[in-house]
């Protein structure tokens, strides 16, 4: 099945180091400069898009467990780099991809020469909706309609394709094939939309298995956006947490007055019923449980809860320079905020909740 | 499915009596104890089927008359039970809080002698820790237990004692060293509740029900070796137990009775469409109190699961501060969404059940202040995890 407590633990730690050296948070606006391929690659190199993908189909089997846990610590430094997508395009190709598509591409994105994309959402509020069209032709498909805010959509080899044909649909698509617009977002993030004009695929590029997969896609591109942003929170709470053991006013340090403290361990409470949500919805990926998409829904909209808060408060505990571009706390808030609506935010995931529950 | 869980199916499915896989009502609350009641007469068989097996306490040695289960078997029996919506066999203070400590603090004597009852459900235990001048401020108390040679010699008050009217026993913490510092001169000492010189006088809750008591010592003489650890070692088992308290309290909800879906009162309130809770408002807002109170048992079982392989830690005060913050807010909807109808006191022109969740609706209140208040947990958190100064 998945990866055990121990191996679990050496990943993260392995991973944290990593990233923080690697690809560490910083202040200032803009997309990060010192962001590129290279690290992309390294990282690839280390097997992390292959985490969730069984070793009998050539990955590194530690299952979303795995992936989750890598997630998390790219959250921690809010590094933008494309493992929540190969990650999980390779999990879903590897489990639900023609032979040809597991014998092209697989490799590819388990290798991580070939970047993937999620090109599902149509709009940030909009996770779930649908209006790209899958229509058949020639023996294959042709693909018509817009994704907006694909990361790193611009730079994708390969995109995994929601659509709707006699049902929700999910395609591979070549990068080269569809038109890109690179977004200016205001975390500074690789996002384009992309757009479908008539792009054919064959019929191969379909992935197929029970269910709703585009359901099911969305619902682990939630998880993992879960997890990432888990591992954001975590750490802006210790930037925080080290700020008021340090900051003094009133000849004190500003960590001892107990509105601040109060403050401080109410982002813990809400920081750990997050992860409480996204430990348990990795674990129901990587068991297949049929209640996949309602803890996928929980462990966003949870994840969404704590890292408003704890990036709010980061900025507002910092003072002054909370509110400078000198500081890395802007990038927090602004990731954080990219992050929540992204998949859909929380109104709508409370509604969709709703729906699945009956009421 | 692993062996364990097929064989803990099995077993479920022979012995769990229908009547014990619905929603529990308050009086059918099985506590145990001298003066033990089972209403439902299937209660009994119920726990006395699980005692057979040592699951009222499935993590304690067998030794003790426990299940001998480690920590993954232990999570797989309570999803079993969850599965089946088997009720808990047994609720008690004596398993959540005192049999605990006991293993970890008791002599090999204690633990023979008083962790087999509790198992059997045969020993209602109550807390004797607050007092009138000690609440918050624990390690202020001032009920003083005298050396006398043969005995200890107790005197004092404790207030706030859950069920001292109706438990066997009670543990409580005493001054045995009024001169030292204050958190160095108390004790954890097991009294025998029929002991002469020891009144309990019940108090009324806003909830008109009366759970707690206060609870007098007058010249009251104990043995010897009812103390529990070191003389003058009392705190750091205190303390101990109130992470304990914090976990399974939460663990069993507060004890509340949730068999009424808040979704349903919503459809009741302002009616359906398509099977739907008609004003979007409110369905958003009942289904965020459901995911948070989901995540909340989520976190309530990943601190269970400390607990079970031995570490209990961070997460309690997590779990205490939110499991009330849930079950209270839980309460709230109720009443705002029965209107009029969620504040009867009494009498025929109220529906039994609106009248039940008014009273729970009050007792909620109580959730952020017992077992240590909700502003304490937070002082725990920020000062115990989060390590901020003083
Ligand atoms: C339903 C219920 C059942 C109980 N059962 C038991 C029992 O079985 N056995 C038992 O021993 N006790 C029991 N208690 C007592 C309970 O543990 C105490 O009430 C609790 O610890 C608070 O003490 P207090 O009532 O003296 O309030 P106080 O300590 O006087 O607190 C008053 C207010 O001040 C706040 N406050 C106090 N100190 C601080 C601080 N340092 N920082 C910030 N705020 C602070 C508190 O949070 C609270 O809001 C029970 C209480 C209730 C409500």
């Amino acid at each position: 099945m998945t990866v055990s407590a121990d191996d679990l633990q050496m990943l993260e730690d392995t991973a944290r180091l990593w990233v923080r050296e690697n690809a560490p948070a910083r202040a200032g606006l803009g997309r990060d400069p010192a962001l590129g391929p290279a690290q992309w690659r390294a990282a690839a190199e280390m097997g992390w898009a292959a985490a969730a993908v069984p070793e009998e189909a050539g990955g590194a089997g530690f299952g979303f467990t795995g992936l989750g846990a890598l997630l998390g610590e790219i959250g921690r430094e809010i590094a933008d780099m494309p493992l929540l997508a190969n990650g999980i395009a390779a999990a879903l190709v590897a489990r639900h991809g023609s032979d040809k598509a597991r014998a092209d591409i697989l490799p590819g994105l388990l290798g991580g020469q070939l970047r993937a994309a999620l090109a599902i959402g149509e709009g940030a509020h909009h996770g779930s909706a649908l209006a790209t069209t899958a229509r058949q032709q020639d023996g294959g498909w042709v693909l018509e309609g817009r994704k907006s805010w694909v990361a790193g959509g611009a730079d994708a080899d390969v995109l995994l394709v929601a659509a709707r044909g006699d049902r929700p649909m999910l395609f591979l698509a070549d990068g080269k094939a569809v038109k890109v617009e690179a977004i200016d977002s205001v975390d500074g993030r690789a996002f384009a939309h992309v757009l479908l004009d008539g792009v054919a695929v064959a019929e191969d590029a379909l992935l197929v298995g029970n269910g709703d997969l585009v359901a099911h896609a969305t619902g682990l591109a939630r998880i993992g956006l879960a997890a990432e942003m888990v591992g954001a929170g975590e750490r802006a709470l210790e930037i925080i947490v080290d700020y008021l053991k340090t900051r003094e006013q009133f000849g004190r340090k500003i960590g001892s007055f107990q509105a601040l403290q109060h403050r401080a361990a109410l982002m813990l409470v809400d920081l750990e019923l997050a992860r409480s949500c996204v430990q348990a919805a990795l674990a129901a990926a990587d068991e297949e449980r049929e209640d996949l998409e309602e803890l996928a829904i929980l462990a966003k909209y949870m994840a969404g809860e704590a890292i408003h808060l704890i990036s709010t408060e980061m900025v507002q505990m910092h003072g002054g320079i909370g509110m400078t571009a000198e500081h890395v706390a802007g990038n927090y808030i602004k990731w954080a905020r990219v992050s929540e609506a992204l998949l859909g935010g929380n109104a709508l995931l409370a509604e969709r909740y709703a729906t699945i529950r009956g009421y | 499915m692993s062996d364990f869980r097929a064989e803990v199916r099995e077993w479920i499915a022979a012995n769990l009596p229908d009547s014990i896989r619905t929603p529990m009502p308050e009086e059918e609350i099985p506590w145990g104890g001298r003066n033990a009641s089972f209403p439902n007469p299937q209660s009994r068989q119920w726990l006395e089927a699980m005692i057979a097996k040592g699951w009222t306490a499935p993590t304690w040695p067998a030794a003790y008359g426990g299940g001998g289960l480690d920590a993954a078997q232990a999570m797989i029996l309570q999803e079993e039970l969850e599965r089946a919506n088997a009720r808990p066999a047994l609720f008690s203070f004596g398993l959540w809080m005192l049999g605990p400590v006991l293993l970890e603090y008791g002599t090999e004597e204690q633990k023979q002698r008083f962790l087999p009852p509790i198992v059997r459900g045969e020993i209602r235990w109550c807390q004797g820790y607050s007092e009138p001048g000690a609440g918050s401020d624990l390690a202020s108390l001032r009920t003083r237990a005298e050396d006398k040679g043969g005995h200890w010699l107790v005197n004092g008050q404790k207030v706030w004692t859950t069920y001292a009217d109706k438990a066997d026993w009670i543990f409580a913490l005493v001054r045995t060293d009024p001169a030292a510092p204050k958190h160095q001169g108390i004790s954890f000492l097991l009294i025998d509740l029929r002991t002469p010189g020891v009144s309990v006088r019940p108090i009324e809750l806003i909830s008109g029900s009366s759970p707690f008591c206060e609870t007098f010592f007058d010249d009251v003489k104990v043995p010897k070796e009812n103390m529990v650890g070191p003389l003058n070692g009392g705190w750091t088992i205190a303390k101990k137990l109130l992470q304990y308290e914090r976990q399974n309290v939460s663990a069993v909800g507060f004890g509340g009775d949730r068999s009424v879906r808040i979704e349903d009162l919503a459809k009741q309130a302002v009616g359906e469409v398509d099977g739907r809770i008609a004003d979007g408002a409110l369905r958003n807002r009942i289904a965020r109190h459901n995911l948070y109170d989901r995540a909340v048992d989520l976190t309530t079982r990943r601190s269970q699961i400390d607990t079970d392989s031995g570490s209990v830690g961070a997460l309690t005060s997590v779990v205490k501060y939110a499991s009330a913050k849930a079950n209270q807010a839980r309460g709230e909807l109720a009443v705002e969404l029965l209107g009029l109808d969620g504040l009867g006191w009494s009498g025929g022109n109220f529906d039994p059940r609106d009248l039940a969740e008014t009273r729970k609706w009050l007792r909620s209140k109580g959730n952020s202040i017992e077992g240590g208040t909700s502003e304490i947990n937070l002082n725990v958190i920020s000062k115990r995890v989060l390590g901020l100064p003083d």
